[in-house]
């Protein structure tokens, strides 16, 4: 599978986990979406750092984009590949997600 | 490796902590007092992106500059980009939690009667109630 085709089934997996396997439901909460927000902005400048210097380099063959490392365009966004977009959401929900249900759980074994 | 652009990758990951990890006297968000539930958040969620981001490379989708990142490498990952998968789950927890502090006090500064709880049912129920 390539890179696009792995991350879409990350952020898949990722909204599954959220809504139907923990159920913290958080993609339907003002609170997340908001700190998605931050972490997205903060991830397109960190990412951009990582790739147009080269310090991550991806096969062409793998993403929508090809070997060019543009800004925008080209399938890339703050030279980063679109597909890192998907891969950080997915990253950034598991993990909140993992955190609220671990944190329900802790809450539960209280009572 | 004592070289700077051998700290490329270092100073990303330096950067995503300096910014949030102030966070938590800003806010006295509660995750650094918790270790438990957060170590077991960055195994249970980043570990399956890191064996993801080890079979990626391994496959070649991406690759790292041996110029940019210091010499220790682990399953073929440069030591940061096993790092990236603690940092990146830790700094996501911040910020959401940051986030829920703000909005938690912003609830209480709109809604002041309800935190002191006697007549809170009283004050939300109806309107939900007319709503629908």
């Amino acid at each position: 599978m390539t890179y696009t085709a792995v991350a879409v089934v990350m952020v898949l997996l990722a909204v599954v986990l959220d809504q139907m396997l923990v159920r913290t439901r958080l993609t339907a909460t003002a609170a997340w979406w908001t700190a998605y927000g931050i972490v997205v902005f903060f991830q397109l400048l960190t990412n951009g750092w990582l790739t147009g210097r080269g310090i991550v380099r991806y096969d062409p063959g793998a993403i929508l984009g090809d070997a060019q490392v543009s800004f925008i365009g080209n399938g890339r966004l703050f030279y980063a590949p679109v597909e890192d977009l998907a891969f950080g959401f997915a990253l950034v929900l598991t993990s909140c997600s993992v955190w609220v249900w671990l944190g329900r759980r802790r809450d539960a074994d209280e009572v | 490796m004592s070289s700077l652009p051998h700290w490329s990758y270092v100073a990303m990951l330096a950067f995503c902590l300096a910014g949030t990890l102030p966070l938590v006297p800003a806010f006295r968000v509660k995750v650094l007092q918790q270790p438990r539930r957060l170590v077991l958040t960055i195994l249970l969620a980043g570990s399956p992106f890191l064996l993801w981001d080890v079979r990626a490379t391994d496959l070649g989708h991406w690759s790292f500059d041996p110029a940019q990142t210091l010499p220790w490498r682990v399953a073929g990952l440069p030591l940061e980009e096993v790092a990236f998968f603690v940092v990146i789950p830790l700094v996501s927890v911040l910020t959401y939690e940051s986030v829920r502090v703000v909005r938690r006090a912003r609830d209480a500064r709109r809604a002041p009667r309800d935190v002191g709880g006697h007549d809170q049912r009283r004050d939300r129920r109806p309107d939900r109630e007319v709503a629908r």
